[in-house]
């Protein structure tokens, strides 16, 4: 087993809900200290206040995408605030259901600007040797099985995580020099808020069919938590540029 | 660009905290390394659209020299 020492210092962005909360979760339940980004205040608080160790956990409200080239700057007054960062987990994302006939381009340039240029920006900030550690630092990219399989209504969507999984081994070459790790995590049906959001498409009988699709069922936001803690740990250092899918089997029939 | 906005932009080409001077040996500057030679690169043709050759970076021994290598662009 691994665990975080509070001087280990992780940014998780989505923390508010899903997979973000449970990550940034496990690692202050693994003794790290979390600042963890949302819009919603009210939410990041609840996520504090639900946390094992409370006071490692620092909130930060903001809107990635509100001014994308601010956001290495941001990075750095973190860092004078809290001090360097040893990881970094991004789990804010957007899911847009539009078939191809009804998507406009300025639809899925919204969805790339927090999918993948955000992701972009805040990797910019943290490889800024003034902002991490060093050896022993790591990224986790939260992407999606969606990057490598195929399914309707989610051309943009399923594009802006591959080209997250295609900057993971390029950015994982180029920071390897400083010793940074970068990898992304692909998760399958995961129940989260997200899907509640589309409830109107993921209704009971889709989520019937999903459940006999994954052999060992659906997910829950802890089981991919516990992965990105992994990553992020000692115990995965000769790990980097790589995809793991973690769907309970789903993509296997 | 002024010669100081010059080298406070090489500094955080750099990523470093402390500051640089002109008779500063780039071997001594540890961050200093290839990426640094590229986003140098990218810097001087983001800000003066202009292509710095690699070659001459490389004849390059102390910060005065990448100055120099940008001081059509700068003003005194």
């Amino acid at each position: 087993m691994f665990s975080f020492d509070h001087s280990h210092i992780f940014l998780v962005t989505g923390a508010g809900t899903g997979i973000g909360r449970a990550t940034a979760m496990s690692i202050n339940a693994l003794g790290g200290t979390v600042v963890g980004v949302a819009r919603d205040e009210n939410r990041l608080q609840s996520v504090r206040k639900s946390c094992e160790k409370p006071d490692r956990f620092y909130t930060q409200s903001l809107d990635l995408t509100n001014n994308l080239d601010d956001l290495p700057h941001w990075m750095r007054s973190l860092c004078k605030k809290y001090g360097k960062f040893k990881g970094m987990v991004l789990c804010a994302g957007i899911q847009q259901i539009i078939p191809l006939a009804a998507l406009s381009i300025s639809q899925a340039k919204e969805l790339f600007d927090i999918n993948f240029f955000a992701v972009l920006a805040l990797c910019k900030g943290f490889c800024d040797r003034r902002v991490n550690i060093g050896k022993g630092s790591s990224i986790v990219f939260i992407s999606s099985i969606a990057s490598i399989t195929g399914n309707s209504g989610i051309i943009a969507y399923s594009a802006s995580k591959g080209a997250m999984n295609a900057s993971v081994r390029s950015m994982a070459v180029e920071m390897a020099m400083q010793g940074i790790r970068v990898n992304a995590v692909l998760p399958g049906f995961v129940e989260t808020e997200m899907i509640e959001k589309w409830k109107n498409v993921y209704d009971a009988a889709y989520i019937e069919k999903m459940r006999k699709k994954y052999p060992l069922g659906l997910g829950l936001p802890e089981d991919v938590a516990n992965l990105c803690c992994f990553l992020l740990s000692e115990k995965a250092r000769w790990i980097t540029g790589q995809e793991f899918v973690i769907d309970g089997g789903g993509s296997l029939g | 660009m002024k010669r100081s906005e010059f080298i406070d932009g090489l500094k955080e080409v750099l990523q470093r905290e402390e500051n640089l001077s002109e008779d500063m040996a780039l071997k001594d500057i540890g961050e200093w390394d290839s990426l640094a030679v590229m986003s140098f690169i990218a810097f001087c043709d983001e800000h003066f659209s202009t292509q710095i050759n690699g070659e001459n970076i490389q004849q390059c021994k102390t910060v005065s020299d990448l100055i120099d290598l940008a001081k059509d662009h700068l003003e005194d």
